[in-house]
């Protein structure tokens, strides 16, 4: 059993990891070709941003107890290429509905996608298929799961001959664990002149630009904005105020060293285009598709009359843009710290100090202070701000001069995590900065007695 | 008065005799229901015999908290008193499909309902292949609502349910409700897809 969800996940692995997409991107005439780099890493760049639009979709009800139903919008966020064509990233739990609902959902309109439909399906269900749904599919005539969930994409079997529906809530969550960002960018040819067969239809998309190169018009929604304020690192000494090196010192007493971080959060603030629910309104006309039920879709009073009736027409509710200010934290997942003598002072030791005190000479010129000998501690708090501290006691400083104290603070970046899939906001980084402290010696001078 | 000598060797295969067949009287239903489980077949209670109640009382318990709702208290206190009943599973997607869809309208027609739960009879029984062959049932609920709620789509307040639950590490969780048509599903297959 285990050997076969094995062979499985390793072919669905393989087929992620070498997808179709990226062959046609080399071949210069696919349209993924439009926003592809070579490395096939998207070029978002390119890639006009045509913000998050939800749609009723009756294929993501969820049928409850009591005649409870949750009619779940199907969310998408859409971005548009220079051509023209639309690239649709489902949220995932539009995902796992398109999934289990290919035909009606419009996946099987897509023009390909990152990985294919079957590599998705088989990414979502695959791990709970059990070695007798294994056995059922190759009884049916199907050698590899992948031409299965090809058949279903194709409209030619139901999913749910398979795959046992006691674990919906399962397969649902490894849409949430897929993270549809990777896995699910669907591509749709045509832009304007198709966009009736697009998911999230045609409000929102720019017209097409014959000359290949699509520029924002004006956005409905202002652009995503980052922003920072700038570290606080420190390293220095702290006490004593002159520090002796330890071999004439008879307390042994050294120097502390303190090493501080303090990073602000970043602040995300980003606009999310909603729609007002559509209305009910009647038409003059008499050409009118009616208003289609339920009626809790509706912002204003429905009745069932109002369905399939020409006298009425459902008017798209209003777009707005809401604003959200996230606060991320940027954790510190690293510290390092030394204290190095400088190459000046080498130098004064083993020629100017040695000149005049025979066989001078370096004891120790460098101490990894952190995390070799003290812990950072630290955290972030509520209010976004991450710190990291150190506290070096008595470290035995043995040679007279100037150490370069350096400090490294490595960060992990920031996330945000939108509907349950986290999104990198801010990539990790080091910081560094650098201090320089003095150790003293005692030098014994003769001078002649008496002298003027 | 003769002595009759027992040679050493003899009493240690007996002891390793006695050993062995308490053994396989203690572990057999354990292999017997594993063999079952990694074939995908329905199991007949080989729990211990308080799991029929917490079961039953993890179905009632899992209604309960998806009925019982107070606009004021607000959607976190809702979801809370809903995950500390469910799954892991159960509890993710409550977090993030189910209360966030159902919420807004609750609190806009500002609902507080209170639920009575009767177990009615325990319809299914399986083992849950996906998770680690932990056992599952399937419960027939009564469901006495205080008073409606207007997603649906008649403003009943008496009516039947069937709830899925899951013992999780050693523990009755409620999973989701089911619809009669998965049910049948479930029944067909008999435990098999």
């Amino acid at each position: 059993m285990k050997t076969i969800r094995f062979l499985l996940l390793i072919s669905v692995l393989v087929m992620l990891a070498t997808p179709s997409w990226a062959t046609r991107a080399d071949e210069g005439d696919s349209p993924w070709g439009d926003f592809l780099n070579p490395d096939g890493s998207i070029a978002w760049d390119q890639l006009t941003d045509l913000g998050t639009v939800s749609e009723p979709a009756d294929w993501m009800d969820i049928t409850l107890p009591g005649g409870l139903v949750i009619d779940l919008d199907a969310t998408y966020h859409r971005y548009q290429t220079p051509t023209g064509n639309i690239v649709v990233l489902p949220s995932p739990a539009t995902l796992f509905f398109m999934a289990m609902n290919p035909v009606k959902s419009g996946l099987t309109n897509a023009e390909s996608m990152l990985g294919n439909g079957a590599s998705i399906l088989a990414m979502l269900v695959g791990p709970s298929l059990t070695s007798d749904q294994l056995a059922q599919l190759v009884s049916q005539g199907y050698t590899d799961p992948v031409e299965f969930f090809q058949a279903v994409i194709d409209g030619r079997e139901d999913i749910w001959s398979i795959i046992n529906r006691n674990f919906f809530f399962e397969i649902m969550i490894m849409s949430f664990d897929s993270g549809f960002l990777v896995n699910a960018l669907l591509l749709y040819l045509n832009g304007v002149a198709d966009c009736a067969n697009i998911p999230g239809g045609c409000a929102g998309l720019l017209v097409d630009c014959p000359d290949g190169n699509c520029l924002p018009e004006t956005p409905i929604c202002p652009a995503p904005t980052i922003t920072q304020a700038p570290a606080t690192l420190m390293i220095q000494k702290i006490a004593p105020e002159n520090p002796l090196v330890v071999g004439q010192d008879p307390d042994k007493r050294g120097a502390d060293i303190q090493a501080q971080a303090s990073i602000p959060p970043v602040i995300f603030t980003w606009y999310e285009q909603i729609q007002d629910p559509p209305t009910c309104e009647s038409t003059n006309s008499g050409n009118g598709g009616g208003c289609p039920g339920p009626g809790s879709r509706y912002d204003n009073n429905w009745d069932p009359s109002m369905e399939n009736n020409p006298g009425y027409e459902v008017i798209d509710g209003e777009i707005h843009c809401i604003e959200h200010v996230e606060v991320l934290p940027e954790a510190i997942t690293e510290v390092q710290a030394n204290a190095q003598l400088s190459p000046e002072s080498r130098y004064w030791i083993l020629n100017d100090l040695a000149s005049k005190y025979y066989e001078a000479y370096i004891h120790q010129p460098r101490f990894n202070l952190v995390p070799e000998m003290a812990q950072m501690s630290g955290g972030c708090g509520g209010d976004g701000v991450c710190t990291a501290e150190a506290q070096v006691l008595n470290v035995p400083f043995a040679d007279p001069g100037t150490f370069n104290l350096r400090m490294w603070v490595y960060t992990a970046g920031t996330f945000f995590n939108w509907n349950g899939v986290s999104i990198s906001i801010t990539q990790p980084r080091v910081l560094f900065t650098e201090d320089a402290m003095q150790v003293y010696v005692t030098l014994v001078t003769l001078l002649p007695a008496g002298a003027p | 008065m003769s002595e009759i000598v027992i040679p050493k060797r003899y009493i240690i295969l007996s002891l390793v005799l006695i050993a062995l067949v308490a053994a396989a009287i203690w572990f057999a239903p354990q292999l017997y229901a594993g063999s079952l489980a990694q074939a995908g077949e329905a199991v007949k209670p080989a729990s211990p015999s308080g799991d029929r109640s917490q079961a039953e009382d993890a179905a009632l318990g899992g209604a309960k908290a998806f009925y019982t709702v107070d606009y004021a208290a607000g959607q976190q206190k809702w979801l809370d008193q809903l995950c500390s009943v469910s799954t892991q599973t159960g509890c993710i997607v409550y977090q993030n499909v189910i209360v966030p869809n159902l919420w807004s309208q609750l609190e806009e027609e500002k609902i507080a309902t209170t639920v009575v739960v009767s177990a009615q009879e325990k319809v299914q029984e399986q083992v849950a292949s996906t998770r680690n062959n932990a056992p599952m049932q399937i419960w027939r609920l009564q469901i006495h609502l205080s008073s409606p709620w207007p997603m649906q789509k008649e403003p009943i307040t008496d009516f039947p349910a069937l709830a899925l639950v899951i013992k999780e590490d050693g523990t009755w969780k409620f999973e989701r409700f089911l619809t009669e048509e998965e049910l049948q599903a479930f029944s067909t297959d008999g435990g098999k897809p």
